[in-house]
């Protein structure tokens, strides 16, 4: 277990020396010209653009902004926002909690939602609920999220405006709880929805399998409750790939959920990033890159490990 | 990509995610249709027999003919702009109303279809195409191959492609949507190739490609002979799911302004003007919001009906 977990380790630390090398090459390789020309604005003589380029560093040759970049990597400075001169460690911690607080909010919905929904389609399949199911996951998973989240903003804002719900930035629960609850309960619905979905899909599928084992036979056979089998011996099998599935989902999401937070206004990670990008604000992006890089690394690497208690065939060699 | 959700291309939560774990499934009638012919038959008949293939399949064509024939009935095109009806009501002239700036709805609307049309298809077809190659070869030669396109595909499916899709694709210049198709399809691959590596790899036991390798015959020739058709219906099946991941992630992207460039238009840059409309003007975010859900819709019963119609335990919930 401890080496099989240093081998791991050990790998996603490359990995990420990998994706921050190709982040580097990619975003600070091209348009260093077109930061600075940003910078200065559209008529700004060249001896301006010239001399941003060199206070950002931009003009040194690229392996050695390379080598500074890792070493301070390695010490975990991220940089210097461009644009709003903060570092970018900063920028970060400021924009987390708005991200962590949605994924899991939504995580509890959607999981919730997704299994209950799986298991009920699962038991009767082809049945009333089975297809009432099968269409509502048809309908998540066609409304692309920018649209549901519109459409949700729109019916708070004007035809149930006394909930007080709107779009707005993250605001602390410790601060105002009240606040926090009218800023996230939308996004976290909107975010649930499209997951949901996939996850009732997933669920009912792996149900499906598992019911169809032998060893469930035989719990018929010996008489067990119908609740039973159900839910001890089913459920408990057919959740290994949605527990897998949910590790690499939440992993992807706390790397910043682009369109939900967008269109709310949550000011997480994911708006950190869509406003760097805007702005042209490498630092920024290539810290956010990274991050969310991170992120996907560890979840993987939980996601083996809590296989490997989930399903006792599994050996972590 | 999931953009996130959507996410798509990305380490794609999105529905082609899941989907390519449970897609696995299929591959075991591949197999045992020994007679070629009647088995696409077969296919074909359940695929049109079920009420999500036909009624998805009459959806999608019906959008196609309104994206591609509609332009030509209207004398508007989707550049016009009529200055003498801005922010208009649906009439006879302008059958979705116009923009603020005078644009006519129906014309930009259906200009943003067909790129979105073309877009999926192209991104679908080319990322399926890629996944079945890379990992046909993996798969069939392992050792240092699958090594390095293993790590190849480790590192694209951690690198978050909806930041990297957003920087780059406004750096590739107007008109350049070609490009884009490529860039989707780049984080789009990923999750497939892994799937069809571990099916090549106990094809590649099988008697006939054992045959083969003996007469003396290639490598290569024997993947795109031997390995990739009998992975057809996964791979048709998983073409079918991209299709609508790649719409709904071209579509995230252009609603914040990085997929299609002006002065071409997505219906997803639409939709992203359309709402700050939409409270007294809801022509300019209705229809685009619409017909793209209903894209969408079409798309994924289809992908629903022709994995039903692959898998051959499909009958086992049918009582």
């Amino acid at each position: 277990m401890t080496r099989f977990l240093l081998r791991r380790i050990l790998f996603g630390v490359l990995v990420l020396w990998l994706v921050a090398t190709t982040v580097f090459l990619l975003f600070f390789a091209g348009p260093a010209d077109s930061v600075a020309r940003r910078l200065a604005g559209p008529r700004a003589p060249i001896e301006v653009i010239n001399q941003i380029k060199d206070t950002l560093g931009l003009n040194r040759p690229l392996w050695e902004q390379y080598v500074s970049f890792l070493g301070n990597l390695l010490h975990g400075d991220l940089g210097i926002s461009f644009i709003s001169q903060t570092p970018v460690t900063t920028l970060i911690v400021q924009s987390l909690p708005g991200t962590l607080w949605l994924v899991a909010g939504s995580a509890v919905l959607w999981m919730t939602a997704g299994i209950t929904g799986g298991v009920i389609s699962a038991t009767r399949p082809r049945g009333l609920r089975d297809r009432v199911t099968t269409v509502l996951v048809l309908a998540g998973i066609s409304v692309p999220t920018f649209i549901l989240g519109m459409l949700m903003i729109y019916l708070a804002l004007s035809v149930f405006p006394w909930f007080g719900l709107g779009p707005g930035p993250y605001i602390s629960p410790l601060v105002d709880f009240r606040g926090f609850l009218q800023v996230m309960i939308m996004p976290w619905v909107c975010l649930a929805v499209v997951q949901a979905a996939v996850y009732v899909r997933l669920t009912r599928g792996s149900m499906l399998d598992t019911l169809g084992e032998d060893y469930i036979r035989t719990a018929r056979a010996k008489g067990a409750p119908e609740h039973r089998i159900i839910y001890r011996h089913g459920l408990r099998a057919a959740l290994t790939p949605v527990i897998t599935q949910f590790g690499v989902d939440i992993g992807t999401l706390l790397g910043g959920v682009v369109v939900t937070e967008s269109v709310f206004g949550l000011q997480g990670l994911g708006q950190l990033m869509i406003r760097s990008v805007r702005d042209g604000d490498l630092p920024v992006i290539i810290g956010a890159a990274i991050l969310a890089a991170a992120f996907i690394v560890i979840a993987n690497i939980l996601v083996d490990v809590a296989y490997s208690f989930l399903d006792p065939r599994v050996r972590l060699a | 990509m999931t953009s996130e959700e959507v996410t798509g291309p990305r380490g794609q939560v999105g529905p082609g995610a899941a989907a390519g774990t449970a897609l696995a499934r299929p591959v075991a009638g591949a197999s045992v249709g020994s007679v070629v012919p009647s088995r696409w038959r077969i296919v074909f008949g359940r695929f049109a027999g079920s009420w999500g293939g036909r009624f998805g399949g009459l959806l999608l064509l019906g959008l196609f003919l309104l994206a591609f024939v509609g332009p030509v009935l209207v004398p508007w095109s989707y550049l016009d702009k009529d200055f003498l009806a801005f922010l208009q009501e649906p009439t006879g002239a302008h059958w979705f109303g116009t923009t603020q700036t005078g644009g006519d709805v129906f014309a930009l609307t259906l200009r943003g279809m067909q790129k979105s049309l073309l877009i999926g298809l192209l991104v679908a077809v080319v990322s399926t195409a890629v996944a079945a190659v890379v990992g046909a070869f993996a798969g069939y030669y392992l050792g240092w191959t699958d090594w390095v396109l293993g790590w190849v595909t480790d590192l694209l499916l951690v690198l978050p492609a909806f930041l990297v899709i957003a920087v780059l694709s406004p750096a590739l210049g107007q008109g350049a949507w070609l490009a884009l198709v490529v860039l989707l399809a780049a984080f789009m691959w990923m999750v497939t190739s892994k799937v069809v590596r571990g099916m090549t790899i106990s094809i590649r036991e099988r008697e006939y490609v054992r045959a083969a390798q003996f007469m003396g015959v290639p490598g290569y020739k024997i993947i795109f002979r031997h390995v990739i058709p009998n992975m057809a219906s996964l791979l048709i099946v998983d073409a079918t799911v991209n299709v609508s991941a790649a719409i709904l992630t071209e579509t995230s992207l252009s609603y914040f302004g990085f997929g299609v460039q002006a002065p071409d238009v997505s219906l997803g840059g639409l939709i992203a003007d359309g709402a700050r409309t939409a409270v007294y003007a809801p022509w300019t975010f209705w229809f685009a919001a619409g017909l793209l859900v209903l894209l969408i819709l079409a798309v994924n019963l289809i992908g629903d009906a022709l994995r039903d119609a692959f898998d051959p335990t499909s009958n086992r919930g049918r009582r």
